[in-house]
């Protein structure tokens, strides 16, 4: 199974690093589409499906918190699972997001295998990012 | 231990973090010890950054106690920043990339340096500031002039220095 994620950050340089783990961890990536805030995250959604997004909080325009707020109403998005990765670490600010619908939740700064554990939980694959999921699946084993 | 010790100490372990973490550098304090090494004798151990190509992001905090920050890196720090956090070569890096990494820099030091001082508040952090050749330019808050922290670090010949002013809300 191939994914299309979205990646949400005001910082090219973030959405980069984001982007440079997902596909060196073996995720099996159909399209990454990126965006620099939530609104434009909106307009994204509003032409492509996308299984999982991976957002900012601090951002300008819509921020992160309002993104997850206009998912969470739209019944066609609610279902997406988020990961929020940010600076704003703190206890009350992951309740926050948690109680918004987010699934996960990364602290910046990250190594690698944070986000890239963090993900597997999320799309539910195993820690080799499906890769034993599609060597089954191209053997006929499914 | 004093609270401003405790405080500074907080603020250099969320600085090694993000340079560890995320541009795969080792900083090294900068004190008293390198008077007279040579790269004392380079960058100066008074305010440290001055080249053409020196820059400076600023950003400022508000909750419980309230502040202001600011990174000066000298330009070969940034762009070992940048070629690090984006695998990228030295011909490939951009002034956006510089930009970008020198301001997520400043972001994630004091996101890091808030939840080590209060991890269960939600402290505001603004957009960083990102400048050109700060040693042409005053710092950007009447507080920085004078600043309850000044902290230097060297890294493969490079200089960082940061510096931040706090204070509690209601002052």
């Amino acid at each position: 199974m191939s994914f299309n994620i979205l990646v949400v950050d005001d910082s090219n340089s973030m959405r980069a690093v984001i982007k440079k783990v997902i596909f060196l961890s073996g995720f099996k990536v159909d399209r990454c589409f990126e965006a620099g805030n939530g609104r434009e995250a909106l307009a994204v959604l509003a032409d492509d499906w996308v299984d999982v997004i991976i957002s900012d909080i601090n951002m300008p325009e819509v921020n992160g918190l309002e993104l997850l707020n206009k998912l969470r109403q739209d019944i066609l998005y609610k279902e997406i699972p988020v990961v929020i990765v940010t600076t704003e670490g703190s206890n009350e600010r992951m309740e926050e997001v948690f109680n918004l619908g987010a699934k996960g939740f990364i602290k910046k700064p990250f190594f690698p295998e944070e986000l890239r554990r963090v993900l597997c939980q999320v799309i539910g694959v195993g820690d080799d990012g499906g890769y034993e999921d599609r060597r089954n699946a191209d053997r006929g084993d499914f | 231990m004093t609270v401003d010790t405790k405080i500074e100490e907080m603020l250099i372990e969320a600085i090694f973090e993000v340079f560890e973490k995320m541009f795969y550098l080792s900083l090294e304090p900068l004190n008293a010890d390198h008077k007279g090494c040579d790269i004392a004798a380079i960058i100066g151990l008074d305010g440290s950054v001055r080249g053409e190509d020196d820059i400076a992001v600023t950003i400022n905090f508000d909750g419980s106690v309230r502040g202001e920050g600011q990174i000066s890196l000298s330009g070969g720090l940034t762009e070992m920043m940048a070629q690090n956090m984006l695998s990228l070569d030295a011909c490939e890096i951009t002034e956006k990339d510089i930009e970008d990494c020198s301001k997520e820099a400043a972001n994630m030091i004091w996101g890091n340096f808030l939840r080590k001082f209060n991890a269960d508040e939600a402290f505001n952090l603004s957009i960083p500031i990102f400048r050109r050749s700060p040693g042409a330019i005053p710092c950007q808050g009447p507080d920085l002039q004078n600043p309850m922290f000044r902290l230097n670090f060297v890294s493969n010949g490079e200089c960082l220095e940061v510096i931040m002013t706090m204070s509690d809300r209601n002052r």
